[in-house]
C-alpha cells in the first residue's frame, strides 16, 4: 500500500513538472510564430506558481514586442534579480530602457565600487551559496592534506589551498548575503503609469516636485507606508509617489 | 398786390392745415416672420416736409440697416388744374434673432411742424421658414415641354422656402477610410446675386478633398419636394472618415445676397416706377449631418498600409544591371481607387550593404465619387557598393478591400539586380578605408527555450537550515577524522621534524668538530672534516652513496633538484677551496676561517633548496 502511494506521488510530481515544461515550450513556439499575446498569457499563468528568470525574460520579450516597455522593463528587472550574471537579460534590459521617455543616467560610482558590484552580480545568491559550500569542503580537504600527508610538497599545496579556499568561502558568503538582501528587500520599482508626479509629502496636497514617466526604474527609500512610497532617482532626487503608480520589482 | 399774395398764403396754409390733419404715418410690416430672416418695416408719411424721424425702439429685434428715406412726389394736371402730392418713406431692415412676439413701439417724426407717430406694431417671429405666406407660393410642376419654375413667395423678406442650401452625402453607413461625397446644393426661386461669406464646417474626423466642379454657377431647373427651383451645386467634397463611430458634420453657413423687389402700397408709384429693388442678405444654414462610421471588420494586420479601396501594385527596376556606386532605382506603382492619398508607402528592404535613401513619392490622382483614383509611384533609391547578384524581395502591401469587405495582402514580384564593378575606386577594390561591421539595427535577443525550473517565490538558499547543515556536516566529519587519526597526524608532524633536525644535526656536528680543529690550528684535519661534512651532507640529501659522488654528478643532480646555478657554483667552489687552501700561501687561520663560514653558508642555503 505504501509503495503504491509512493509511486503515485512520484508520478504526480513528474507529471506536474512535465506539464509546466510543456506549457513553456508551447509558449516558446507561440513566440516564435509571433503570437505574442498568446505566449504572454501562458508565461503569466506559469509565473503564478513560482518564478524563474528564464520565464520572466521570455515574458519581457513578449511585452517588448507588443511595445509595452514598462512591463518589459519590469520583467527584465525581475529576471535580472534572479539571474544577475545573464548577459541576454542585461542586453535586453538596456535596450528596453533606451526606448522609454526618461533617460537612464548611469550611476556615477568609483570604479572599484562598480567592479565590486559587477563581481557580486556575476552570480545569484544561490550560486554564491553553492560556491561557498564547495569552497568550504575544499578548505577542509586542503587542511586534511596538510595534516595527514607526510610529503612536504603536498603539504605545501595543502597549506596554500587552505588559505585560498578560506578566502573564497568568506567572500562567497558575503556576496551571497548581498544578493539575498537585494532579492528579499525588493527595493526597486518601475513606474507603470504614463506620468507619475512625485510630491514632497505623502499626500496629493504636497508640492509637486518632479514627474517620472512610464518605465522608469526608481529606488524605494521608505517602504513603511501603505499607500505612498518614498522614492529616489539616480540623480538623488527624492519624492513621494502613490503605490498605484508603481510596481515593485 | 401785396394783399393778394398774403391772401394766397392764407389760403395755402389753410389748405395745408387741412391736409395736415389728415397727415398720418402709415406702417407696412409683415405680421409674421421667421427667425433669422431679414425683413423691412416701411414708415410712410404723406408729405415731404418731415424732420426728426425717430426710429422706434425694437425690443428683441436687430436693426440691420436704416432708416433709409426715399422721397416720392407727383404732380398731376387735369383740365388745367394741377395738383401735387409727395410722400416720404423711411425703411428699416430688421431681423428677429429668436422666436416670439415682438412689439415695435411707434415711430415718431415731425411732419409740417406737427409731430406724427405710427401705430404700435406687433410682429410674431417663428422658427423655420414657413411663416411668410407659404401658402401663397404656388408650385407649377415641370411639364414635358420645358421647365417652368415656381413663383417665389411674396413678402418683404426672402423665405427659406424660396432660397436654401442642402447638404447631402452619398452614404450614411460607411467603413473607415471609405469615400463619401458631400454636396452643397443651392435651390432658389429668387434673384440670387451670389454668396458673400461661406463658412464651411471643419471636417473634424475626416480627411477632405474638394472636387473641382465642371460647370460652376450655372443654374438649372430642378425639382425639390414637389417644387421646381433653379439649382446648382455650390461645393463638393470627397470625405474619408478617419475614425469610427458616429461622426457629425456641423452646419455650413452661406451668406447669400438676393435682389428683392419691394412692392409699394401706392398704386401710382407701382404704375410709374414699377417695383423698387433692394439688396437683401440672408444667411442660409444647412442642417448638421450624422454619418455612421464602422470600424474595419476583423483584426487589423500589423503591416496595414491604411489603404481602403481596391488597388494593385507593380514593382520594377529602372535598369536590372547597374554599376557599383551608381544609384539603383526601383519603382513601385500602386494603382487603383480609394483613399490613395492616405496610403503609407510600404518599406522596401534592400540588402544590408546597400546604402538606402528615403523613397520619393509622385502622385497622379483624379477625384471621383468613389474616392481618389489614379497611381501613386514610389521610387526607392539605393546605392550598392559591392558587385554581385542580388534579389530584392518584393514588398507586401496590405489594404482593406472595400468590395470584398476584408483585408487583402498583395505582394509585388521579387526584383533581381546584377551589380557590376564600376570604374570608381570603391571600397571593394582597395580596402584603404576599412570600417568595422556596420550595425544595421538593434533588437532584443531571442527568448530562452528549453526547460526552466520554477522556484517558489523568494526562496533563497543562503541562511537556511540546509545551508547551515552543508557547513556543519563536513565540519563534524572533519573533526571526527581528525580525532580518529590524531596519532597519525602527530606522528606525521614529528617524523618530519625529526628528519629535519637530524639532517641539520649531522652537518652541524661535523662543522662543530671542524670548528674545534680550526681553533687547534690543525689545518689538514680541519679541511678533511669540512670536506667530509660537505660530501656527507650532499650524499645524504641527494641519496647518493659517498663513493659514487663526484663533482660532475653533484652539479647535475643539484640542478635537477632546482638549486640555483650560483648555489651550485658556490658549493663546488667550497670543495675546491678545501682542496687547495691547505697548500696556499698566506695566513692559514684566515683561510680556514673563510672556508668555515663559506661552508656553513652553503649548507644552510642548500638546506633551503633541497628538501625531500
Amino acid at each position: 500500500m505504501k509503495r503504491i502511494l509512493f509511486i503515485i506521488i512520484i508520478a504526480c510530481i513528474s507529471l506536474s513538472s512535465y506539464a509546466s515544461s510543456n506549457q513553456k515550450s508551447i509558449a516558446d513556439q507561440a513566440y516564435g510564430k509571433g503570437q505574442y499575446q498568446q505566449a504572454m498569457q501562458i508565461y503569466n499563468t506559469l509565473l503564478k506558481d513560482g518564478e524563474s528568470a528564464d520565464v520572466y525574460y521570455n515574458l519581457g520579450n513578449c511585452y517588448y514586442r507588443t511595445r509595452d516597455m514598462a512591463h518589459a522593463i519590469l520583467c527584465y528587472e525581475r529576471a535580472h534579480l534572479l539571474k544577475p550574471g545573464d548577459a541576454d537579460i542585461r542586453a535586453n534590459l538596456a535596450l528596453a530602457k533606451s526606448k522609454i521617455q526618461d533617460k537612464t543616467v548611469a550611476s556615477s560610482e568609483m570604479f572599484f565600487v562598480k567592479w565590486y558590484y559587477d563581481l557580486v552580480n556575476l552570480k545569484s545568491s544561490d550560486q554564491w551559496s553553492r560556491c561557498a559550500i564547495l569552497s568550504f569542503i575544499l578548505l577542509l580537504a586542503s587542511i586534511s592534506l596538510y595534516v595527514f600527508v607526510n610529503q612536504i610538497r603536498l603539504k605545501k599545496i595543502g597549506f596554500g589551498a587552505a588559505i585560498f579556499f578560506l578566502c573564497v568561502t568568506i567572500f562567497s558568503n558575503i556576496f551571497s548575503y548581498h544578493q539575498k538582501e537585494a532579492l528579499v528587500d525588493r527595493s526597486s520599482a518601475v513606474v507603470m503609469v504614463p506620468a507619475a508626479t512625485a510630491h514632497s509629502t505623502p499626500s496629493e496636497s504636497g508640492t509637486a516636485l518632479f514627474v517620472v514617466h512610464q518605465g522608469h526604474v526608481v529606488k524605494i527609500k521608505d517602504n513603511s507606508m501603505k499607500m505612498w512610497k518614498e522614492i529616489q532617482l539616480e540623480d538623488g532626487n527624492i519624492g513621494w509617489i502613490k503605490i498605484s503608480d508603481l510596481e515593485i520589482i | 398786390m401785396k394783399m393778394k399774395r398774403l391772401f394766397c398764403i392764407l389760403i395755402l396754409s389753410l389748405m395745408i392745415h387741412s391736409v395736415a390733419f389728415a397727415q398720418r404715418m402709415s406702417v407696412n410690416a409683415p405680421s409674421t416672420v421667421s427667425v433669422g430672416e431679414q425683413f423691412s418695416i416701411a414708415y410712410t408719411i404723406n408729405t415731404d416736409n418731415v424732420k426728426n424721424f425717430h426710429t422706434p425702439s425694437l425690443r428683441g429685434l436687430d436693426l440691420l440697416a436704416g432708416p433709409f428715406s426715399s422721397t416720392y412726389s407727383s404732380m398731376q394736371m387735369i383740365n388745367g388744374r394741377s395738383s401735387s402730392s409727395s410722400s416720404i418713406t423711411y425703411t428699416i431692415t430688421v431681423m428677429a434673432t429668436r422666436a416670439g412676439t415682438f412689439t415695435v413701439s411707434p415711430a415718431s417724426a415731425i411732419a409740417n411742424g406737427h409731430s406724427v407717430s405710427s401705430r404700435t406694431l406687433s410682429i410674431k417671429a417663428v422658427n423655420g421658414g414657413h411663416a411668410s405666406a407659404a401658402a401663397r407660393g404656388r408650385s407649377v410642376p415641370s411639364g414635358g415641354g420645358g421647365a417652368s419654375v415656381s413663383r417665389p413667395s411674396g413678402g418683404r423678406g426672402v423665405s427659406s422656402k424660396d432660397l436654401f442650401v442642402t447638404a447631402s452625402i452619398s452614404k450614411t453607413n460607411v467603413y473607415e477610410q471609405e469615400a463619401i461625397v458631400l454636396t452643397y446644393k443651392v435651390y432658389t426661386l429668387v434673384q440670387l446675386q451670389g454668396f458673400n461669406n461661406v463658412t464651411l464646417p471643419d471636417f473634424k474626423g475626416f480627411h477632405s478633398q474638394e472636387m473641382k466642379l465642371a460647370q460652376a454657377g450655372s443654374l438649372k431647373p430642378d425639382n425639390y419636394k414637389g417644387r421646381t427651383y433653379y439649382s446648382t451645386v455650390l461645393r463638393q467634397f470627397v470625405l474619408f472618415p478617419q475614425q469610427s463611430g458616429k461622426l457629425t458634420l456641423p452646419s455650413a453657413h452661406f451668406d447669400a445676397s438676393v435682389v428683392k423687389d419691394v412692392p409699394t402700397n401706392d398704386p401710382f408709384d407701382a404704375m410709374l416706377n414699377g417695383t423698387s429693388q433692394v439688396m437683401v442678405s440672408k444667411t442660409l444654414v444647412t442642417p448638421p449631418l450624422t454619418i455612421n462610421v464602422r470600424a474595419l471588420p476583423g483584426t487589423r494586420p500589423a503591416n496595414f498600409s491604411g489603404g481602403v479601396g481596391s488597388f494593385s501594385i507593380k514593382a520594377f527596376a529602372k535598369s536590372p544591371i547597374i554599376k557599383t556606386n551608381d544609384a539603383l532605382s526601383i519603382k513601385l506603382v500602386i494603382s487603383g481607387i480609394g483613399n490613395m492619398k492616405l496610403i503609407t508607402p510600404p518599406a522596401m528592404t534592400f540588402p544590408g550593404d546597400f546604402e538606402a535613401y528615403d523613397p520619393k513619392t509622385t502622385e497622379q490622382f483624379a477625384l471621383t465619387s468613389n474616392g481618389v483614383s489614379g497611381t501613386k509611384t514610389i521610387e526607392y533609391l539605393a546605392i550598392p557598393h559591392n558587385p554581385g547578384k542580388y534579389t530584392i524581395p518584393g514588398v507586401s502591401f496590405t489594404y482593406f478591400d472595400s468590395r470584398l469587405n476584408q483585408y487583402k495582402t498583395i505582394k509585388s514580384n521579387d526584383i533581381k539586380v546584377t551589380i557590376i564593378k564600376g570604374n570608381s575606386n570603391s571600397a571593394s577594390t582597395n580596402f584603404t578605408d576599412q570600417s568595422g561591421t556596420r550595425l544595421l539595427n538593434r533588437d532584443i535577443r531571442y527568448i530562452k527555450t528549453g526547460d526552466a525550473p520554477m522556484e517558489s517565490r523568494g526562496s533563497v538558499f543562503f541562511g537556511t537550515v540546509p545551508y547551515c547543515l552543508w557547513y556543519l556536516i563536513p565540519l563534524v566529519l572533519f573533526i571526527t577524522l581528525l580525532v580518529l587519526y590524531r596519532q597519525k597526524a602527530i606522528d606525521n608532524a614529528n617524523v618530519v621534524k625529526m628528519r629535519n633536525k637530524k639532517a641539520n644535526k649531522v652537518a652541524a656536528k661535523r662543522l662543530k668538530n671542524a670548528g674545534k680543529l680550526m681553533t687547534a690550528n690543525k689545518q689538514n684535519e680541519f679541511y678533511d672534516e669540512v670536506l667530509r661534512a660537505l660530501w656527507g651532507y650532499t650524499g645524504d640529501k641527494l641519496s647518493i652513496s659517498v663513493s659514487q659522488l663526484s663533482k660532475d654528478n653533484i652539479e647535475s643532480e643539484l640542478i635537477k633538484r632546482g638549486a640555483a646555478d650560483d648555489l651550485t657554483q658556490d658549493f663546488l667552489k667550497v670543495l675546491d677551496q678545501c682542496e687547495y687552501a691547505r697548500y696556499a700561501p698566506g695566513d692559514p687561520n684566515e683561510a680556514m676561517d673563510k672556508v668555515y663560514t663559506f661552508a656553513i653558508d652553503v649548507i644552510s642555503k642548500m638546506e633551503d633548496v633541497i628538501k625531500q
